[in-house]
């Protein structure tokens, strides 16, 4: 069935045209045949190196078939199918044709072999994805698509400066693993970490994906993080500096997320926390860890997808998402209540969920390899995200007080993509040797002992005791309408202090000096006596003009004899 | 404006109860290989787990008191 010698990325491109080209029942065909066509061709792609092309005197590799690509190409398949899913009620010719063709860029990026072609597939990545947050077409959306876009053109920006270092030093542009120390290497690293979603680099996420349309969120969740994940465990494993990145990513959002009302902004600090769980297993390097971070990439597009979905399907038919207005739903949408626990148990890392494995790899790695604090901070963050996507995602959209909210299923292919991806959840977490044998390492790990499943269950519980006890005392912070503020403040409200503080009083500079060489100074000589005199009297009228000439002349030719060499 | 009205009560509290004790005292039956000493400790997850959510939630209400501002903030 396999498809040999067409690059999965190029099918992306024909069927966003196709799809641009057509509508109904033949749009949607085309939409869905897409990633499937596009499936046999990443088969048919061999083992090694493919698709090479030369560019001005350098050899891009535009297909690179290792375990790990083949992991992050067959996850960004399923990705690509259930988003597609998700959305083929839509009518968005806009977002429909952005999303494949962002789709596409990121498995572009993913078999991309060497740091040109990556960078080719980065930039397409940060394009379409803006076109995306755009689509939606509610107030806000263009200055947010434009905020976006900066901090994507900045990862662009940094990326190149840091290959085009690299490469001047002496480094090879084939993918492969740099040393922070080299030249234009932590260049590279910022590069992917604003796409990563690293502390102060997170706020294009927080500040995006709540606005971009239900369907379009799904799309972004999955692929520019992922993307991003995928070059750090390519070229950074194992660099001690991540760990401690990553570990921040996991702690702060958390409290943010508990303080939010827009569910969907919850989630998406929910992702920089999930991210900062991979972040730490790149940084530990061991095969254990960086297995356990692939694994739960692959797992937290499966689950924050579905999470993505579920609010996606609220915010669809009541065109809410926030805490405050929603609620009861249960009653009204048992379907998406079910699914959406699902993920939310997945997300939590309850055993026979997918998130159980991976967590738990990521874990026993930090306990072999890393810093003795890393466990006690990751096992905290595993705690809150029980908190704020476990129980608060679920219980404030489908229970808690009933807002009598009109309300019913959403369409059947939203369903479908929410059924499909909760079974999968389901299958990692029950099959986790499915998973594991696609590891780059072997994935040689068994997170069902008993012990394991013992002391995961115990946190979880106690966790959720705690939450009720301080839910029934009144001490748990009320959903309220607010808004808050974080790093994003800095350059949304935080230039007026620039300018208070810096522009103005340089521009003040600026007007004194201005003034007091052009006003104040001739306007003092030309009301001097003496020198009055000397320009009307002594000099001789006729070299008036003629003597400066001159006296340029001569200092232009003096200027050039110094120059010559 | 009690947010949280919905809340369940008595049966289900009673069951989770159980349920919290029962993971408790499965501690007492199950032989565990833990890798750290202070896994050992009797009850340490249920603490930890119960302390974490605790900690967490009053840092946030410190937090909020901090960075609230109303919806319109940004000016859109």
């Amino acid at each position: 069935m396999a498809i040999e010698g067409l690059h999965p990325a190029l099918v992306f491109l024909v069927g966003a045209v196709a799809v641009a080209l057509t509508r109904g029942p033949l749009r949607a065909l085309l939409a869905v045949a897409t990633p499937v066509v596009s499936f046999l061709a990443f088969l048919g792609l061999p083992d090694g190196d493919s698709f090479l092309q030369p560019l001005i005197g350098l050899d891009l590799i535009l297909a690179r078939i290792d375990r790990m690509s083949w992991l992050f190409g067959l996850l960004f398949h399923i990705a690509a199918l259930l988003a597609i899913i998700y959305s083929l009620h839509i009518r968005n010719r806009l977002e429909q044709v952005s999303s494949l063709l962002y789709a596409g860029s990121a498995i572009g990026a993913v078999l991309a072999g060497d740091f040109l072609s990556l960078f080719i597939f980065w930039e397409l990545l940060a394009l379409t994805s803006t076109f995306i947050v755009w689509s939606n077409r509610q107030a806000g959306a263009n200055a947010c698509g434009l905020r976006y876009l900066a901090f994507q053109v900045l990862s662009g920006v940094l990326l190149l400066a840091g290959i085009l270092i690299h490469y001047h030093g002496g480094g090879s542009l084939e993918m492969g693993a740099i040393d922070l120390a080299s030249p234009g290497a932590m260049l590279m690293l910022l590069g992917f970490g604003v796409k990563a979603g690293f502390p102060l680099f997170h706020v294009w996420l927080i500040d995006a994906y709540p606005r971009a349309s239900a369907t379009g969120t799904v799309f972004l969740c999955a692929f520019t993080t992922k993307t991003a994940v995928y070059a750090l465990a390519r070229v950074f494993a194992g660099t001690e500096e991540l760990i401690t990145i990553g570990a921040v990513m996991t702690v702060f959002p958390i409290f943010f997320a508990i303080i939010e009302n827009d569910l969907r902004k919850v989630l998406s600090y929910s992702m920089i926390n999930q991210i900062g769980f991979m972040v730490v297993g790149i940084g530990i390097g061991s095969e254990l860890a960086i297995d356990g971070a692939l694994a739960h990439a692959f797992n937290d597009v499966l689950f924050k997808g579905l999470l993505f979905m579920a609010m996606g399907a609220v915010l669809h038919v009541t065109s809410k998402s926030c805490a405050t207005d929603l609620g009861g739903l249960w009653k009204k949408m048992p379907w998406t209540t079910a699914l959406c626990l699902i993920g939310a148990l997945s997300i939590s890392a309850v055993p026979l969920f997918g998130a159980f494995v991976s967590k738990a790899m990521i874990l026993a790695a930090a306990i072999e390899e890393g810093p003795s604090w890393l466990w006690f901070v990751l096992l905290f963050a595993s705690a809150g995200v029980l908190e704020h996507a476990g129980i608060k995602i679920p219980f404030f959209a489908f229970f808690a007080e009933d807002r009598k909210l009109a309300a019913h299923e959403p369409p059947l292919n939203m369903r479908l993509a929410m059924v499909l991806a909760a079974f999968l959840c389901l299958l990692i977490g029950c099959r986790p040797d499915l998973l594991l044998t696609l590891l780059p390492g072997g994935g040689n790990f068994d997170p069902y002992t008993t012990t394991h499943v013992l002391t995961q269950l115990q946190l979880l519980i106690f966790a959720s005791l705690a939450v009720m006890v301080l839910m029934r005392s009144g001490i748990y912070p009320l959903e309220m309408r607010a808004l808050n503020i974080e790093a994003e403040w800095i350059y949304r409200k935080g230039w007026r202090w620039f300018h208070i503080l810096v522009v103005n009083p340089v521009e003040r500079l600026f007007a004194a000096a201005r003034s007091l060489i052009l006003e104040e100074i001739p306007a003092h000589l030309a009301r001097s006596a003496p020198i009055h005199r000397f320009f009307t009297e002594t000099i001789p009228v006729n070299w008036r003009l003629s003597t400066p000439v001159l006296l340029a002349v001569l200092f232009l030719l003096l200027y050039l004899l110094l120059n010559l060499r | 404006m009690n947010e949280l009205k919905g809340t369940s009560t008595g049966k289900w509290t009673l069951i989770f109860a159980l349920l919290c004790a029962l993971a408790l005292l499965l501690e007492l039956v199950i032989d565990r290989h833990l890798d750290l000493e202070i896994e050992g400790i009797f009850g340490f997850y249920p603490l930890y787990g119960f302390v974490s959510i605790v900690v967490l939630i009053l840092l946030a209400r410190i937090l909020r008191s901090l960075v609230k501002r109303e919806e319109g903030y940004y000016g859109d």
